[in-house]
């Protein structure tokens, strides 16, 4: 609405008139008060104030809330990646345990060598390195590391079959708590070469254990304090490998098929076991063993019972028994460390680190800064 | 300017209550606004505790008992963890001193010769306990050089033959009292966590197959309960 036009009549609030004169227009009541209140400084914008001071407060609050939130989710995230490089580290040796399938490259005193190494879900890095403490224990160190840099390090002490080390443990061709009578074992040629095996006269290891061409000879005892109870050979065993652990990782189970020529790897039967033809390989046999006649075995043989040669039978290498070992006069133990060496060397179920039996994780190792 | 006379004051008056009472609405609602916020704020902030205390709690249980072997290592008597706390190993340098035991070692923390003893593998594939009895610094020892390992020669009692390797531990126990989780290692019982747990339902115990269940539960945890349950293993 515009202006009041002049001669206007205009009633006040307490009911008096008076006219409009010359002049401008005049304006509305409120337009009016407006210009009154826009005079009147300090009753406008109050409000506002508060408003706005509640809101900074509302806002500092929820600023606080929303940081504290943040911090949360960050933390819940490095509590996460502490879990998965852990996990991590862990799975690498549980990978490494399973698939290496080798000799021990470790130096007993020198620097780690590098195992296994690989990339888990989410690009996570692991590596696992070996550090040699003796001639077959190894202490395994699997390190993950997240993609965002978080380390985690766990350690394991395994047990890696050494061929020569497991060799030079045998301190006669035949160790068996009953052996001797009426058996021919050979020791005049030890150290030699023999058809498809090689001269281990080389090895100091091996030279030193066998100096004294010792035929016979009682059970050493088992392995370790901590390994299970049993001493002698009754237990079948290789080092920390106990039997069902042999039988686990056996290449071959007897009876079976025809051997075939060459080495067999680990080959293991139980109850009753005949051979009756030729073969060659670690042989673990938890029972009897009977080598029939014309047969022969060329390698190691453990036996956790009694071992019978039939007529004209031979075993070349070493034999470690439970029981007696009784053998036909034309059968012949053939002693040969080094038939025994090539065959642990051939046997590649035999060749990867184990978790020490019992207690194996060793730790806690700090995660470190390469 | 048209000035207000006495009578328009009654104007006045119905705008100024008008604005007051707008005004307290306008302060009840900031106020009401500010209380809310105040308590999200707070149940957050809580939250991100009971979390935080979680996940200690959890991590605390599961590395613990991560390398020892139960009734070996470890074994809950009552409600209470008794363990070997580990707090790192060492393996045989190659060169050796003529007096202690060479070695490299890692962990959480340094070997403390007064509150420390050792588990040691010998040659033969044994473990044993021996005291520690003494630590010394020496670079000179010719170890591998592994990142996170540092050189020491160690004196044991009883001093062992053919060592290879050790884990270094103390003796410590875990359990939820007084509202809190707590540490022992000596007489007092140390908290972790703050004092509202509810104990009632707060506790360890043995899980079904041989590991440690813990059960967490927080006092006036409102609408949405905080409570947790999970169960930790040792490897072998």
């Amino acid at each position: 609405m515009g202006g009041l036009r002049r001669g206007a009549v205009v009633v006040s609030m307490d009911g008096m008139e008076s006219r409009v004169k010359s002049g401008p227009p005049l304006h509305r009541r409120g337009e009016e008060s407006d210009r009154v209140r826009d005079e009147a400084p300090g009753q406008g914008g109050f409000a506002l104030v508060f408003v706005l001071l509640g809101m900074l407060a509302a806002l500092g609050i929820a600023s606080a809330a929303v940081a504290t939130a943040v911090g949360q989710a960050r933390s819940a995230a490095a509590a996460g990646n502490v879990v998965h490089a852990r996990a991590g580290a862990r799975a690498g040796l549980e990978r490494t345990l399973t698939q290496v399938r080798d000799t021990s490259r470790a130096v007993v005193g020198a620097a780690a060598v590098p195992l296994a190494a690989g990339e888990l879900s989410a690009h996570m890095a692991w590596s696992v390195a070996a550090i040699r403490l003796s001639a077959e224990f190894h202490l395994l160190i699997g390190e993950a590391r997240t993609p965002n840099g978080v380390p985690w390090r766990e350690g394991r002490i395994a047990w890696w079959m050494d061929p020569v080390a497991r060799v030079a443990a045998h301190r006669a061709v035949v160790e068996s708590p009953g052996a001797g009578a009426g058996v021919t074992v050979e020791v005049d040629s030890l150290l030699a070469a023999r058809p498809r095996v090689p001269s281990c006269g080389h090895v100091a290891d091996i030279a030193r254990a066998f100096g004294d061409a010792v035929p016979f000879r009682g059970c050493p005892p088992s392995p370790g304090g901590g390994s299970p109870a049993g001493s002698g050979c009754a237990d079948v065993r290789l080092g920390w490998l106990d039997w069902p652990r042999l039988r686990e990782m056996a290449d071959r189970t007897l009876p079976g098929p025809a051997f075939p020529s060459g080495w067999l790897g680990l080959v293991v039967g139980s109850g009753n076991v005949v051979v009756d033809a030729a073969g060659a390989g670690v042989l673990v046999v938890d029972g009897d063993l009977t080598l029939g006649a014309g047969s022969s075995w060329t390698g190691l043989a453990l036996v956790s019972g009694t071992v019978a040669l039939r007529g004209s039978s031979r075993l070349l290498g070493l034999l470690r028994a439970g029981g007696s070992v009784v053998a036909a006069p034309d059968a012949v133990v053939d002693g040969s460390p080094c038939a025994a060496l090539e065959s642990l060397r051939r046997a590649r179920a035999l060749l990867r680190p184990v978790a020490l039996p019992g207690r194996s994780w060793a730790g806690p190792i700090s995660p470190g800064a390469k | 300017m048209i000035r207000g006379r006495a009578g328009r004051g009654g104007f006045l008056l119905v705008e100024a209550l008008v604005s007051a009472l707008l005004l307290l609405l306008l302060l009840q609602a900031i106020w009401w606004t500010i209380a809310l916020q105040v308590a999200v704020a707070v149940r957050v902030s809580r939250g991100a505790r009971v979390l935080d205390e979680t996940r200690l709690v959890r991590h605390v249980v599961a590395a613990e008992i991560g390398v020892g072997r139960r009734g070996e290592d470890w074994a809950l008597l009552g409600d209470e963890l008794h363990l070997r706390a580990f707090r790192g190993m060492a393996f045989a340098c190659r060169g050796q001193p003529s007096q202690g035991w060479g070695v490299a070692w890692s962990g959480r923390r340094n070997p403390n010769r007064a509150k420390d003893s050792v588990l040691v593998l010998s040659a033969d594939g044994g473990w044993q306990t021996a005291k520690l009895v003494r630590t010394r610094r020496r670079q000179a020892l010719d170890c591998p050089d592994l990142h996170g390992f540092e050189r020491q020669i160690w004196t044991l009692d009883p001093a062992p033959t053919s060592p290879l390797a050790a884990l270094f531990f103390e003796r410590g126990a875990y359990r939820f009292s007084a509202g809190a989780f707590r540490y022992r290692r000596g007489a007092g019982w140390q908290p972790l966590t703050g004092a509202d747990l509810d104990s009632t339902f707060t506790m360890l115990e043995t899980a079904a197959g041989g590991g440690v269940a813990a059960s967490m539960k927080w006092e006036d945890s409102g609408a949405a309960p905080w409570s947790f349950r999970w169960t930790a293993w040792s490897p072998e």
